[in-house]
């Protein structure tokens, strides 16, 4: 049973807040994940964590940033963990299909994304699907704004470098 | 098609994915309940600090030693961590021939902790996904974060933590990123820190560390420089020992929050 005091302090604002958020951070989740489900369920936890500060992250300028760092450190532990938990597997196999349907290419991409290097994935991710300024992408991943830049080339530059070498082969 | 092109291409095509968002309501109540749930670990963690501080009291009483090695390195809940030089880890006397050695020590010393409930300790070599992994029992959703800025103006991020409640500290498992550690001159000059408590997300307590420090007989561990840090923030105490080579490579650590 939930608490209406609690609920009510928050008010609608963090409704409209959520409904703006939640998709567009299951999206931005997606090709960090590989899963719907999961990024979904991240997604969730992340709003939950926003909720829970929602007194404070309402008068900040950019809650939104926020809310995509911690949803971005969330899926490298998310990550993490899979990596190491045959679980992980397990749920896959149980799934049910998501509404995100991409392209073969696309999700080739997208894997290729998910084998660079854990921040420079979520650089190149911030980068392309959200269109993040590099200032932004250094306060998301909490670096400077050269070091957002240096992660987005290094990504830029290892994909192209993995898809040169798939076309030679 | 440029790489960059491919990107942002498939990023619209991502971007205009239909997702179906469940109702707010949902959040809302799970994040009540989570918040119930949190207040009751604190109060559980209340009791239990209580009566190990009768523990330590009725142990004492008894004509136990009450100060040892072991107990200057108590974390504040049981005792207290202090940047005091008196504090330091390794204490003062004691020498390693090696790294592992050092650790292995720390290990068992953390062991030794009241509170500490050591779930994991996993030690794979250098470079691999994980240095040393010690893992232990904490508030749930709490993780510890270093920032660190390098001597060419990079920064450098460790994450102590999982979000699951259980606690560790994780060499780089890209590898690549502690090459960049490499520093020129003293690295303890070089490095400034910034400490972070993370509990769900939300940075509780950020704050300058002191510089990282260089224990008094460091060299002995074989040439190699160990850094320790070490916070007291309301009620836990979180501590990272990381061990570098002379060139500034980080080559182990461990470490954890209690």
């Amino acid at each position: 049973m939930t608490d209406p005091v609690e609920v009510d302090e928050r008010g609608e604002d963090f409704d409209a807040f959520y409904r703006d958020q939640f998709p567009r951070i299951v999206r931005l989740l997606y090709p960090l994940t590989g899963r719907q489900g999961v990024a979904e369920d991240l997604a969730q936890e992340s709003l939950m964590s926003a909720h829970q500060r929602w007194g404070d992250l309402r008068t900040y300028d950019r809650p939104d940033l926020w809310l995509r760092r911690v949803a971005v450190n969330r899926a490298i532990s998310r990550r993490r963990r899979t990596q190491r938990e045959i679980v992980g597997h397990l749920r896959l196999a149980h799934e049910p299909v998501g509404s995100i349907v991409l392209s073969e290419s696309d999700e080739h991409l997208w894997g290729l994304v998910r084998r660079l290097p854990r921040r420079q994935a979520a650089a190149i991710v911030l980068w392309s699907v959200v269109g993040h300024t590099y200032a932004e992408i250094g306060e998301i991943l909490e670096c400077g704004e050269e070091t957002a830049r240096t992660h987005v080339r290094r990504a830029k530059s290892a994909l192209a470098a993995a898809l040169d070498e798939e076309d030679a082969t | 098609m440029s790489i960059d092109e491919s990107l942002r291409a498939a990023g619209r095509r991502l971007d205009a994915m239909p997702i179906s968002t469940p109702e707010p309501d949902v959040v809302v109540a799970s994040s009540v309940r989570h918040r119930r749930r949190q207040r009751m670990v604190y109060a559980s963690a209340c009791i239990v600090l209580v009566a190990a501080l009768v523990t330590v009291g009725i142990v004492g009483w008894n004509g136990h030693a009450p100060v040892d090695d072991r107990a200057t390195l108590a974390p504040p809940s049981t005792g207290a961590i202090g940047l005091g030089s008196d504090r330091l880890w390794p204490p003062q006397g004691r020498s390693y021939d090696s790294a592992s050695a050092l650790g292995e020590d720390f290990v068992a010393e953390v062991l030794g902790w009241s509170g500490a409930e050591v779930v994991e300790v996993a030690r794979q070599g250098v470079g691999g996904n994980v240095a040393v992994e010690l893992r232990a029992n904490g508030p749930e959703g709490v993780r510890l974060r270093l920032l660190a800025q390098l001597v060419d103006g990079s920064w450098w991020l460790q994450e102590v933590g999982e979000s699951d409640g259980s606690l560790g500290v994780k060499g780089d498992p890209d590898g690549v990123r502690t090459t960049e550690l490499v520093a020129s001159g003293n690295v303890a000059e070089g490095v400034s820190t910034r400490w972070w408590i993370v509990v769900d997300g939300e940075e509780l307590a950020p704050r300058d560390a002191p510089a990282p420090v260089l224990p008094p007989g460091s060299s002995s561990t074989g040439g190699e420089h160990v850094f320790i840090l070490d916070v007291p923030i309301d009620d836990l105490g979180a501590v990272l020992v990381v061990f570098m080579d002379e060139s500034g490579v980080v080559v182990d650590a461990n470490g954890g929050v209690f």
